[in-house]
């Protein structure tokens, strides 16, 4: 599944999946003007950045995320710290 | 430009913080600048303007004009500008962290913006939330204290700022609105959901790290990642109780003039 397959409406359920590699290379950088890139593990420990990061990515450099395969977002769970 | 077209039509000058704002943003839109420069003014009206060190106005509708401190609009980390970091949808209404991996770096800790016995934290939530969230909009902890803002944490109002411990809970069922968090003393603290105020004691204790918005920041990764649309927020010194009711009413005004209120 990609991008273009999902609605708006979608967009909290997937993640858009990383290879190691490529989240060494987009960390710290920008995806549009002043905003950047923060990949997360999900429980599985895959690295993933949200559909937002791939759809208002318009840096040349990475609008190679656009392209990335979705997979569902299974979070890591937390404990409350509070 | 057209904000000395808005200035000769309105007959208002602009505030040293309002015109600092616009040369760092390029902004063009009378309503925002009107709006702004009327916060500015009630904030000096109401003697707030010194207490309060981080003011984010989220107004321009992007990262690039959401990012500034309205009290210091410089392009700095010296100056608590925000660094956005993973998915956020901004607009007109504000900006919206997407509860998965949105935050905003203050690049500034609770020793940059308060005091010993004196501190606050302000958000402005358009969203209600749901049921059974556990999301906090913005703070940190570590150290030996908490200084925390969650509006609607399952259900619950939580605001502290220093607390060593995190007694202190309001019900809250709709997370819409202007909340603050006000540390007035060693030992007391004010909430604040619009007009209505709770009181209550907690320890005062330093939290460490990094103050985050839509989230909460700890000396790693941030957590508890927040979904509720920030439409303004601030940090800064105690505020006291006639304090907190100007800020509500200075609130509303500014939401209103944009017409985001909620």
């Amino acid at each position: 599944m990609k991008l273009t397959d999902i609605t708006p409406a979608e967009w909290t359920t997937y993640v858009g999946l990383l290879t190691i590699e490529q989240k060494d290379l987009i960390v710290g950088q920008q995806y549009t003007t002043d905003s950047f890139f923060n990949p997360i593990q999900d429980l599985n420990d895959n690295w993933v950045i949200s559909i937002e990061e791939m759809n208002y990515c318009d840096n040349n450099d990475y609008l190679w995320v656009k392209d990335l395969d979705l997979i569902i977002y299974d979070p890591k769970v937390q404990v409350n710290p509070f | 430009m057209s904000y000395y077209h808005h200035l000769i039509k309105s007959g208002v000058p602009l505030g040293a913080l309002t015109t600092a704002w616009i040369a760092a943003t390029s902004e063009t839109d009378t309503t925002i600048i009107s709006a702004l420069n009327t916060l500015e003014t009630d904030l000096t009206t109401y003697g707030l303007t010194a207490k309060i060190k981080a003011l984010y106005p989220m107004v321009g509708g992007t990262a690039a004009k959401h990012k500034f401190n309205f009290m210091d609009a410089r392009d700095l980390d010296a100056a608590y500008r925000l660094t956005f970091n993973g998915g956020w949808t901004h607009s007109s209404t504000g900006a919206l962290p997407n509860g998965t991996n949105a935050y905003a770096n203050t690049f500034g800790t609770q020793a940059s913006f308060m005091a010993v016995g004196s501190g606050h934290m302000s958000y402005y939530s358009r969203t209600t939330g749901i049921t059974g969230q556990n999301q906090y909009e913005m703070g940190n902890y570590g150290g030996a204290g908490y200084t925390t803002l969650a509006v609607r944490n399952n259900d619950k109002l939580q605001g502290h700022i220093n607390s060593a411990s995190l007694p202190f809970t309001t019900a809250n069922t709709d997370g819409k609105g202007f909340y603050v968090a006000s540390r007035i003393s060693a030992t007391n603290l004010i909430q604040q959901k619009n007009s209505t105020q709770y009181t209550a004691t907690a320890v005062e204790a330093y939290s460490a790290g990094n103050i985050v918005i839509g989230a909460v920041g700890t000396m790693g990764t941030p957590q508890a990642w927040s979904t509720k649309e920030c439409a303004f927020a601030s940090i800064g010194l105690a505020l006291s109780s006639t304090e907190l009711t100007n800020f509500n009413s200075a609130m509303t005004t500014f939401q209103t003039t944009l017409s985001r209120n909620v």
